[in-house]
């Protein structure tokens, strides 16, 4: 990407845009404690201690313990690599997907645009945890499996995101002199259509990363993803409602973790919208 | 009153622009057929089928290619998912092989009930949400839409399954113990039973949904409010209220409408997590147990059904924002 | 003085933009009588379309008006609560926007939005509010009232929705009309009979009108007395013929310069540079830069509105004629002779041409044939117009050229060869030989890429090597105008002026010998049009090639151009040499064209 891309947006004086700064901050730290999770847990995270079950927070256990005496903050480190890295993977791969079919359907338009537009309109007729649920079906449960049911049915939202900036750009003088000066599809989609697009996709990303997190948690919620005694904040919550009477924290650590990264993903998001949004008309004066 | 056009290049006269409505109908009816290809071809990814299901891991080769000969398992995938296309259009949606019963009578009580919900869930988010919207786009930049757009981000960040679980324990675990965690009373043996199990799922469905709706209206109403006719609207002399309610709010609740279909989406998808974490008998839990126990039959019939009910949905969207609109009434 | 219906006195508007303040109107005072129409002109920039919108004190929340007052009948708008604005506007004062399709609401009919403005401002019952609605169109000439007042907006045309609009301002029977450029939008036939009716209202009405416009000619069509704005200060003003005729600013006497007549053709002379705002020029005159009669003292003291004969200038030699001598010379030009090296043979050959344009989808059935039945030729370096307004096929014709649509019947041939059966390598070498230039140069370049790199662009598509193809993008922008230091930055950065020059550098980088000049100077400030015109002129010249000019500017086709054809409706209506067709029309739709112009 030029100067003109996310390094110069993100180089510039940050506004005051809350927004932004809170999403940011916040998906900072969930990457890094996800990181920081797979080589350092203050203790186990599957270790058993029967000793201490459903304790409260301590000096020991700084979030308390589960039913099991598991030590709830370790488990909560360790399941953020999963969480997080499935959020990001399954965005990877719906946008991997997701932004060629659009750069193809608004550059050859007609009957390509058609089909493409029939097809992302059936895959969206079903709910994208149920489609997860239809590729699991075929696929089985597992990490893996999770990433790919969240990407592909995710694919078409960024197909429609996508499309809608590429028909724009698509409209523009510009990409009608490429058409008169000759260039071949693959320039004209991926060297003048595409890098104008990159701001809609930009923000997608960012909220679907959001939204995949939270599918592969309900999806090992569910017991479909991630299995237990894996530590996965879905599972943990699964695991934790039926013992909140003894103690609120294991249900409260993965609830208010998954609530707060998808916070980030979707505030960041937003802001980048904002911002970009700014930038781009900013440039039209 | 006579509804003639004026000069433009345009062809028919007096009918409203059929084309466009029949359009609609027909993209349904692809994204319908579609989607049951998708449907049947996700269930055939993995070996193992329907047969070892039914007769269980210790079943004899023999018995195992009978059965399959029985169910017609052996012919080409193309002529079984025209088979089970033909018998979906009778009415016949297979058998479940976990429990035995007809598909569509297991499909068809969970159904009433999961609409049941939807329903109500829909129209609390909607008589919420889009006043919420509406207020949030007219104070733009001040203190109350700051509120209500940070409420509905964060609204729409916390998962169904974080919502419902923290709704149980303090409204239905101890000491409260207001509503029952679970299960399902039907309306016709107690109002107050029913209504009682219907809260906690309910609610859990509205204030995820309140969030979306809640945003898009916003913005829908923003775009409005900055458009030239409002302006002209205003320099008409209009009080602010008179272009509101003549002007803006005509054009903006349009756009909220085709807004409700989409989030038909989102409700659908929640529904699942929330019956199943309330055991509520419904559609949801239905296809989560077809998955959990790979019941084919049960798991193409549950997906084809709710797709069927957003592609309903959105064309009934379609139809009325194009009736709404006085381009399609009259082109 | 006091008596003047609305006094605007000594006017400051400023932008505030991440900190800094831009100034946007400098101290603008000026005075409508009643019954009086005031026409200002202005190019982007000037601020012209801020005034009105500060008249109705309708700025956006970054606009911050630092004083003066605007006194309607003695009442200060800047001051007066909103209830007493609420009361003035649409009754006693009323606008006419820009682009009328988007300032109707279009889920409302026509008649209930005038009826609204009656109901409203008189309280009159609905049936009462209708009829005079009804009344309201016959006055603004809409034939068929009844019919109108029950249609969408959708369902008008661009003529009848500005008549519409015309109708809801006079509704409330204003005594002052503000009006936003409110024929640009319009085929020139349409914006003659619109400007008609303006004219007939204020006879008929006595109803006085602000009307803005980057268009001199159609402000001369129906203005009293004339102003002139630039960057934000009033740079003339006074009766319409004194400002015209006689002017006494340097500005004024630029922008006359340089606008394209279509009685005959003139040297152009071009302002240099381009009109965007200067921020800094509290203490000079906001003109001097690009002012071919400056001196020292005109960056040092910004000049006062001074009196000269008649009228208002601002200039510091306003009294000073002798110095204007110069500027307001006029030189006809002869017209293009036939080149005698130019070869017989014809450099593009169109015969018969038929493109239908349309979507043929499921359950639809828009097909227009937008050109039919098109023959013409275009010999070697030779200029061949193409005149039509919107609709009548010359944009698909231009782009049925470049292959980008499919023809339907016809033949094209260029340089011997039938374009739509060319082998790939012969294929190559029509796209550089054939090059277009668009109307909107800041849309028919990627805003994501480098000046340099446009221009390169097209070279290495021929194979051209990536150095070599630099050099020669160097050099081709050098040759149009842009300097070096402008290589690596990126469309943006621009004016719109050097935002074509690169796109026309870009289309000649290849040498091409036929390049389409799709209405390049229609989105170009007036003061702007001149030296790009100037440019093409000398590059037509220099590298020996043909253009086939699409416009809708019957001004710029005499100045320009040798042959021309005129389209309606996809047909040809008359064809030949310019001097010929222009000076004897012998289609009516020509003649009709031609009356329609606004001349000076």
């Amino acid at each position: 990407m030029s100067k003109w891309g996310l390094w110069a947006l993100l180089a510039r004086p940050v506004r005051t845009n809350a927004y932004l700064a809170t999403g940011a901050a916040l998906t900072l730290v969930a990457i890094a404690v996800a990181i920081l999770g797979v080589i350092w847990t203050p203790q186990s995270p599957t270790g058993v201690d029967l000793l201490h079950r459903s304790t409260g927070p301590s000096a020991v256990h700084l979030l308390g313990t589960d039913q099991f005496g598991r030590d709830v903050l370790s488990r909560v480190m360790a399941g953020a690599w999963r969480s997080v890295s499935l959020g990001l993977s399954a965005m990877l791969l719906a946008a991997a997907m997701g932004v060629p079919l659009a750069l193809a359907g608004a550059y050859w338009r007609g009957w390509v645009d058609a089909v493409l537009m029939r097809l992302v309109d059936a895959v969206l007729s079903i709910p994208s945890l149920v489609f997860a649920l239809l590729i699991i079906v075929g696929l089985g449960s597992g990490h893996g499996q999770a990433i790919v049911a969240l990407g592909v049915a995710a694919a078409p939202r960024f197909v429609r995101v996508v499309r809608g900036a590429a028909l724009d750009a698509a409209s523009q003088d510009y990409v009608v002199a490429a058409r008169a000066r000759g260039e071949g599809a693959f320039y004209t989609q991926y060297r003048e259509i595409l890098p104008n697009v990159w701001s809609p996709i930009v923000v997608e990303a960012s909220i679907f990363a959001g939204f995949a997190l939270m599918g592969g948690a309900a999806l090992s919620y569910l017991g479909l993803g991630t299995q237990p005694p894996a530590a996965d904040w879905g599972v943990m919550v699964r695991e934790a409602q039926r013992y909140t009477f003894q103690s609120w924290w294991p249900l409260l650590a993965p609830a208010a973790t998954i609530s707060l990264a998808i916070v980030g993903f979707n505030l960041l998001g937003e802001g980048l919208r904002d911002r970009l949004h700014l930038v781009d008309r900013r440039a039209d004066e | 009153m006579a509804l003639a056009r004026g000069a433009g290049p345009q062809e028919d006269l007096t009918a409203v622009d059929a084309a466009y409505l029949l359009r609609r109908f027909f993209y349904g009816i692809v994204s319908l057929v579609i989607l049951s290809l998708i449907t049947f071809a996700c269930t055939h990814l993995l070996p193992g089928d329907a047969a070892s299901t039914i007769l269980g891991e210790s079943a004899t080769p023999e018995a195992l290619a009978a059965l399959r000969q029985q169910l017609g398992l052996n012919r080409p995938l193309p002529a079984q998912y025209a088979a089970w296309l033909v018998g979906v259009l009778r009415g016949d949606f297979g058998v479940s092989t976990t429990l035995n019963q007809p598909v569509l009578q297991l499909i068809a009580p969970n159904f009433a009930n999961s609409m049941g919900l939807a329903a109500i869930a829909l129209a609390a988010a909607a008589s919420i949400a889009i006043p919420l919207g509406v207020i949030a786009a007219v104070r733009r930049g001040r203190a109350t839409d700051a509120t209500i757009l940070t409420g509905s981000y964060i609204g729409i960040s916390i998962p169904d399954f974080v919502v419902a679980p923290v709704l149980i324990t303090v409204l239905a675990g101890p000491p409260l113990q207001l509503l029952p965690s679970s299960g399902y009373v039907p309306l016709g043996e107690s109002v107050l039973g029913w209504l009682s199990h219907i809260v906690l799922p309910t609610t859990t469905l509205t204030v995820v949904l309140i969030a979306h709706l809640m945003r898009q209206t916003r913005s829908g109403m923003l775009d409005v409010l900055a458009s030239d006719y409002v302006r002209t609207a205003r320099l008409k002399g209009l009080p602010e209220r008179l272009v509101l309610w003549r002007h803006a709010l005509r054009n903006g609740l349009t756009t909220s409408l085709s807004v409700l279909a989409l989030d038909i989406g989102y409700l659908l998808g929640s529904i699942v997590i929330v019956e199943e974490i309330l055991a509520y008998p419904g559609l949801g839990r239905l296809t989560v147990y077809a998955v959990a126990n790979r019941d084919l039959p049960l798991v193409q019939g549950t997906t084809l059904v709710i797709g069927a009910v957003y592609v309903l949905a959105n064309l009934v969207a379609d139809w009325v924002h194009g009736l709404l609109s006085p381009r399609v009434r009259h082109p | 003085m006091s008596d003047s219906l609305l006094s605007i006195e000594g006017l400051v508007v400023s932008y505030k933009t991440e900190g800094l303040r831009r100034p946007v109107l400098r101290d603008i005072s000026l005075e409508i009588e009643r019954g009086e129409v005031l026409g200002i002109v202005g190019e982007s920039g000037s601020g012209k379309s801020t005034l009105l919108f500060a008249i109705m004190r309708y700025l956006t929340s970054n606009a911050v008006i630092e004083s003066g007052a605007i006194r309607l009948e003695g009442l200060d708008l800047l001051r007066a609560s909103r209830e007493a604005l609420g009361r003035l506007h649409g009754r006693r004062i009323a606008m006419v926007y820009q682009d009328p399709a988007q300032a109707l609401n279009p889920a409302m009919r026509i008649g209930a939005q005038i009826a609204e403005v009656r109901r409203y401002h008189f309280g009159e019952p609905e049936v009462v509010a209708g009829r005079r609605a009804l009344a309201l169109l016959t006055d603004v000439g809409i034939e068929a009232p009844d019919r109108i007042a029950t249609s969408y907006p959708h369902q008008l045309s661009g003529g009848q929705q500005q008549r519409a609009m015309i109708a809801m301002a006079l509704a409330g029977e204003p005594a002052l009309l503000l009006m936003d450029e409110p024929t640009t939008a319009l085929d020139v036939v349409v914006q003659a009979r619109l400007l008609e009716l303006i004219r007939e209202l204020k006879r008929r009405t006595g109803v006085s009108v602000l009307f803005v416009s980057h268009d001199i000619n159609v402000v001369d069509a129906i203005a009293d007395r004339i102003g002139v704005l630039y960057a934000g200060d009033l740079m003339e003003l006074g009766p319409a013929k004194a400002v015209l005729r006689r002017s006494r600013n340097p500005y004024t006497l630029g922008l006359l310069a340089g606008i394209p007549r279509i009685d005959q053709r003139v040297r152009l002379r071009a302002i240099p540079g381009s009109p965007g705002a200067r921020h800094d020029a509290d203490d000079t005159c906001v003109f001097a830069d690009r002012c071919a009669v400056a001196e020292p003292l005109c960056r040092a003291t910004r000049p006062p509105l001074v009196e000269a004969a008649g009228r208002l200038s601002r200039c510091h030699f306003a009294n000073d004629p002798a110095r204007f001598a110069m500027l307001s010379r006029s030189e006809p030009l002869a017209v293009n002779p036939s080149s005698s090296t130019a070869s017989p043979t014809s450099l593009l050959l169109v015969s018969g041409l038929s493109v239908d344009y349309g979507r043929r989808g499921l359950f639809r059935r828009d097909v227009v044939h937008a050109v039919r039945d098109v023959s013409f030729a275009l010999r070697r370096e030779r200029v061949l117009a193409i005149v039509g307004e919107s609709g009548s096929g010359k944009s698909t014709l231009a782009r049925t050229l470049l292959r980008l649509q499919r023809k339907v019947a016809g033949a094209i041939t260029f340089e011997g060869q039938d374009v739509f059966s060319l082998t790939a390598d012969a294929l190559r070498r029509f796209r550089q030989r054939v090059q277009i230039v668009f109307q909107n140069p800041a849309s028919s370049l990627n805003p994501r890429k480098t000046v340099g790199e446009l221009v390169a662009r097209p070279l290495l598509l021929a194979g051209v090597p990536a150095e070599r193809a630099r050099e020669r993008a160097a050099t081709m922008l050098a040759a149009v105008g842009i300097d070096q230091g402008m290589v690596a930055r990126r469309p943006r950065e621009l004016s719109g002026g050097e935002k074509q020059r690169v796109a026309i550098a870009r289309a000649f980088v290849t040498e091409p010998a036929l390049v389409i000049l799709d209405e390049p100077t229609s989105s170009l400030d007036a003061s702007v049009q001149a030296s790009i015109l100037e440019l093409l002129d000398r590059l037509k010249i220099e590298r020996r090639c043909a253009y086939l000019l699409i416009t809708h500017d019957l001004a710029v086709v005499r100045q320009a151009a040798d042959e021309v054809i005129v389209m309606q409706a996809g047909e040809v209506r008359e064809s030949g040499p310019v001097e010929a067709v222009f000076s004897e029309p012998r289609h009516s739709y020509t003649r009709s064209l031609m009356s329609s112009v606004q001349k000076l």
